[in-house]
């Protein structure tokens, strides 16, 4: 075991990938020399040579477009969009070509692309550079979309993307790469479509994505203080949803409370809700299904506002609470 | 240059399959036998035969919404793809995509795109490939002129250019996208020049001269497979039908359309092989009698398969 | 015009009827000979067939309903005909309770805001837990918010089904009440100074009527008791050699029907000569009169699930004991499985009642009206006995014949009492 941080452990994913299978190859914008704009990238150009770590001018759709077409005829390109926020420049590429290209051709190919992108805020770098837009994806029949919470899952998920032979969209979050988490040094992958029960209770069911995976457990922590064990739930994976996790779950603690960074309106625990809702679960509910999410807003710039425009882990003992009676 | 006469022939039979199939096809969509709409390419069949003869059979190609002719032109299954249309199980697609999805992955065939432009970064991609496998293997990309104000147009012959993929890059000019005249919506006389803002070579030619086509494209394929890098080439066409079934042709006059169906690429290209002593009447009315009874034999291929099963609805969503 | 679907009478002395199960519902579409329900009669189940093709117009009695025969039980008719129902004493007391419940349910609600005759707030944790507990959520005081009810306030019911009825009509409040049962369950005696009088009238309320079988069993055995005057006489045989005989024969019969011989086949096959030679045992006693009966029909008691049934085996005297085998066999099966038909349960002349295999010594069984005898066989049982002047082990088993003595008299049956033991005794007297 080594203990690594997300994104190391997100690079290392990568490196042990490209030497397991030469078609993979990297292209993004300043992932050479410079690294990547989060230094996840750094030193694979060293690495790897110039012909697979490839530097790419500021055009999302041109290069995200060409990863589809590579994949479409061998190679397993890993493409980095630099803020999750500029995936709305090659929305076309990801929603009409790669999600549907398999489809459409009724099985003759397959797009086996991988999109890694940084979400999330918390650094100042307002609207256009903060957000969570992973909801707008999952909706997308033909993308799979992960969202690791800690370095352990992040190598292992990010191997099984690279792996898998579908267009994958790849959540990182910006405050969780210095994050160190212990990490097995032989080669692991996580599987798609499994939960992971983070911290076991009998109270309340808080299911969470990416950095309020953390967050849950800080406030699962100081409820237990007063008395009140919950269940964390990773989630991990969106597409594919592991529900059989979530709703054996709420049938044993009666209460369920979601938890994302995204804007509550149209986002993922909506979908969570749903699915409980239909679910034989739903004859365990004891209480509403709380969700705890972003405002819908705009991510603000100053720190109070910014903060205050998404959970904190104040904001899920509250709301949890209001599901505990 | 000096082209085999088998090879003539053979450009001529692509054309008239083409022209037979489009007529085919019209004659469904007006009897409401097709689901859908289709995008003919009657009078651009040069567009067509001319560069596509000019790859070797392992070459990739990405084509336009407009693609029948180029499917052909590559050794497609007219029965596959009159199925295809039909939406049935035996298409290409399994019925699953119609006309503007028609791929055929074995024979380099990387399929037409339903979004303006969708199909260039893809090809762009698919040199990159090529480039990186060292296989020696050229992508022929093809997309109309309303392609080139797209921002991936940009963007990929940009990306091309910087890392020299071998791509070729041809723009049908049929002077209309939808309805907009290519002279209102793009501020250059030529499309080929939109090349030299990436440093790569652009020529503009007749789009109706199948073996000009031809002889340029085949240029720039050669010079593509020795790393040379990627060219622009433009051909002034002129499609004779709408942009699809439902479009009643109010942009252009009769006059226009009737000016441009003398200069008929098929038309051209039996003259030019009658005078070379290519072509006789007696082998033209065989060309013409196969040709014809292809495209009958698909027709009832087509009608006679069965559509695809519910069973098939959410096959083929992940590999 | 709509046509009434009656209660069928089926069977001479069928009075009432059962309904068990509705096959359809009002409003469905009927065609002519379809099953619309099925009753319970007397002796056996019955599906009850369409008479006409039409629609389920209305329906009079539910599932568990007792009902007279030919009066009626449902209308078919066309789609939105109108029918004119006679006015039942039944209606009018449903109206009454009603109008009661109306009555307390305003002053019910709890703490929270739900208003009278508003529907009741439970979560779906306590609906599923008031579902499997058969408790009435509106017994129940909501302890979640907005008047919410739960799963808290379901599981903290402790209290009997009456209890809670009676905290429901007096409007007591049950978490006030200290239970006297198991875990402090609320009982109804519990509540007695708060409900005073109630409690006895309620209380009859939980007794379980007579109904279906039971019912059916319950009338016959009175009325045998009560008519017949039963003399009971016992005598205990040995079943040495028809053990043996059993041991021996048993094998043969597994090997050529993949039948077991028992001994119950074995004293059928006894009694069935037995009544041949004493006609007077093989009789009915009908309208003061006395039928002899020409066959040996023997009726065989099997305990089912639903019930004591009693299927008859007729022409026990022609029949060999494989043959016996065979037709117990099957009655007893069909008996278990409720597929006996009318004929199998009728025109018996004497009955079996075997309670050996519980170990029973012997016992006094009750005439099978209208029947004048019925034999009940107890447990094989290893016993010293006198034989010579020694002490030898037997195989011994008591037989107890009871039969009805304004048709019988004591020697007779006697007689006949003495001639089964000796069949029994010595087999070979069987040929």
């Amino acid at each position: 075991m080594e203990e690594i941080t997300y994104g190391q452990a997100v690079r290392d994913a990568m490196r042990e990938e490209m030497y397991r299978d030469e078609n993979v190859f990297l292209m993004g914008e300043d992932i050479g020399v410079y690294g990547g704009a989060f230094g996840i990238t750094s030193g694979m150009l060293n690495e790897f040579g110039e012909e697979r770590v490839r530097d790419t001018p500021i055009s999302e759709a041109g290069f995200v477009g060409a990863g589809v077409g590579a994949a479409m005829v061998g190679m397993r390109p890993i493409v980095e969009i630099m803020f999750s926020d500029f995936v709305t420049m090659c929305f076309d590429q990801i929603v009409n070509q790669a999600a549907k290209i398999r489809y459409m051709l009724g099985g003759q190919v397959s797009v086996p692309l991988v999109i890694r992108t940084p979400g999330g805020s918390g650094t100042g770098a307002a609207a256009q550079h903060s957000q969570s837009l992973e909801a707008l994806f999952a909706h997308i029949p033909g993308l799979k979309v992960v969202m690791p919470a800690n370095a352990y899952d992040a190598k292992g998920l990010l191997k099984s993307a690279i792996r898998d032979d579908n267009p994958v969209l790849f959540f990182e979050h910006k405050l969780l790469y210095k994050k160190k988490v212990s990490v097995p040094k032989e080669d692991y992958t996580v599987p798609f479509g499994v939960a992971d029960i983070k911290r076991s209770g009998g109270d309340v069911t808080i299911a969470a994505t990416s950095i309020m995976v953390s967050r849950a457990q800080e406030a699962a922590e100081k409820l237990s203080n007063e008395g009140i064990e919950c269940e964390v739930i990773d989630l991990r994976t969106l597409v594919p949803f592991d529900r059989e996790t979530v709703v054996g779950s709420v049938k044993k603690t009666g209460r369920l409370v979601i938890v994302q960074e995204a804007c509550k309106r149209g986002g993922f625990s909506s979908e969570v809700a749903a699915e409980i809702v239909e679910s034989e679960a739903f004859d365990y509910l004891d209480a509403p299904i709380k969700r705890v999410a972003g405002k819908n807003i705009p991510i603000p710039y100053c720190i109070e506002l910014e903060k205050a425009a998404v959970p904190q882990v104040e904001d899920i003992i509250t709301d949890t609470k209001t599901v505990l009676y | 240059m000096k082209l085999s006469n088998k090879l003539k022939i053979n450009m001529l039979k692509q054309m008239l399959l083409t022209r037979y199939f489009e007529e085919a096809v019209d004659n469904f969509f007006s009897r409401g036998l097709i689901h859908g709409t289709a995008h003919l390419s009657i009078g651009e069949e040069a567009m067509a035969a001319g560069p596509i003869n000019a790859l070797k059979k392992d070459d990739l190609m990405v084509i336009t919404h407009r693609g029948h002719g180029s499917s052909i032109a590559k050794g497609a299954d007219i029965n596959k793809m009159m199925a295809e249309l039909m939406g049935k199980v035996t298409g290409y697609n399994k019925g699953k995509g119609g006309s503007i999805h028609i791929a055929n992955l074995e024979q380099g065939n990387l399929g037409p795109n339903g979004i303006v432009g969708g199909g260039i970064p893809i090809a762009t991609g698919a040199a990159l490939a090529q480039k990186m496998k060292q296989t020696g293997r050229v992508v022929l990309c093809f997309f109309g002129d309303g392609a080139t104000n797209i921002g991936v147009f940009h963007e990929s012959l940009n990306l091309a250019s910087i890392w020299q993929l071998p791509i070729v890059y041809v723009c049908v000019n049929n002077q209309y996208g939808m309805s907009a005249c290519i002279g209102d919506v793009c501020p250059v006389q030529n499309l080929s020049d939109r090349a030299s803002a990436y440093d790569m070579e652009g020529i503009t030619v007749d789009g109706n001269d199948v073996l000009r086509l031809y002889e340029v494209t085949d240029r720039a394929i050669k010079k593509a497979r020795k790393g040379e890098g990627p060219s622009l080439i433009e051909g002034i066409t002129y499609r004779w039908k709408g942009h699809s079934k439902s479009d009643p042709n109010l942009y252009r006059t009769k006059e226009e359309m009737e000016e441009w169906m003398e200069k008929c690429p098929i038309k051209r290209f039996k003259e030019y092989l009658f005078e070379e002593g290519v072509l006789t009447a007696e082998k033209l009315n065989d060309l013409e009698n196969t040709a014809q009874k292809e495209i009958d034999t698909a027709v009832e291929f087509a009608s006679e398969s069965a559509y695809p099963g519910l069973e098939l609805l959410e096959e083929d969503l992940y590999a | 015009m709509a046509v009434e679907l009656l209660m069928p009478k089926m069977g001479m002395t069928m009075e009432e009827g059962t309904i068990i199960k509705w096959h359809k519902m009002e409003g469905d579409w009927l065609k002519k000979g379809e099953i619309v329900l099925e009753i319970q009669t007397d002796k056996v189940k019955m599906e009850i067939e369409s008479p006409e093709e039409g629609v389920l117009l209305k329906v009079l009695a539910g599932e568990g309903d007792v009902v007279p025969v030919n009066k009626p039980i449902a209308y078919i008719g066309e789609q939105g005909e109108e029918i004119a129902i006679p006015e039942t004493s039944e209606s009018a007391d449903s109206e009454v309770a009603v109008a009661e419940k109306a009555d307390t349910s305003p002053q019910q609600t709890a703490a929270g805001s739900s208003e009278p005759g508003s529907k009741i707030k439970a979560t779906p944790a306590a609906k599923r837990l008031a579902r499997e507990k058969g408790i009435d959520l509106s017994n129940i005081k909501p302890g979640g918010p907005n008047g919410r009810v739960i799963a808290a306030d379901v599981e903290s019911i402790k209290a009997t089904p009456l209890a809670q009825r009676i905290a429901q009509e007096k409007n007591i409040d049950l978490s006030e009440i200290k239970g006297s049962g198991v875990n402090e369950k609320v009982r109804s005696e519990d509540l007695e100074d708060k409900a005073d009088t109630f409690v006895e009238e309620i209380k009859e309320v939980s007794v379980q009527p007579l109904k279906g079988l039971r019912k059916v069993v319950a009338e016959r055995m009175s009325r045998s008791w009560d008519n017949a005057p039963h003399a009971s006489i016992n005598l205990e045989v040995d079943m040495s050699e028809m053990s043996r005989f059993r041991e021996k024969v048993s094998p043969v019969m597994e090997k050529k029907k993949g039948l077991k011989v028992s001994y119950n086949h074995l004293l059928i096959r006894v009694l069935a000569q037995a009544l041949k030679d004493h006609p007077e045992l093989n009789a009915r006693f009908i309208d003061n009169g006395i039928e002899y009966c020409d066959q040996v029909n023997i009726g065989i008691a099997v305990a089912t699930e639903d019930g004591l049934i009693v299927p008859v085996l007729h022409g026990a005297e022609l029949m060999d004991v494989e043959q016996i085998v065979v037709r117990a066999d099957e009655l007893i099966k069909k008996a278990r499985h409720g597929e006996l038909v009318l004929s199998e349960l009728e025109g018996g002349s004497f009955t079996i009642s075997n309670l050996g295999m519980y170990g029973i010594k012997s016992f006094t069984p009750i005439i099978n009206p209208p029947e004048v005898g019925i034999i009940g066989a107890g447990a094989i049982k290893e016993q010293p006995v006198v034989e010579n002047g020694t002490i030898v082990i037997k195989s011994i088993t008591t037989l107890s014949l009871s039969f009805d003595h304004r048709a019988v008299d004591g020697a007779q049956a006697a007689l006949f009492l003495s001639h089964v033991k000796e069949l029994l005794e010595e087999p070979f007297r069987l040929i």
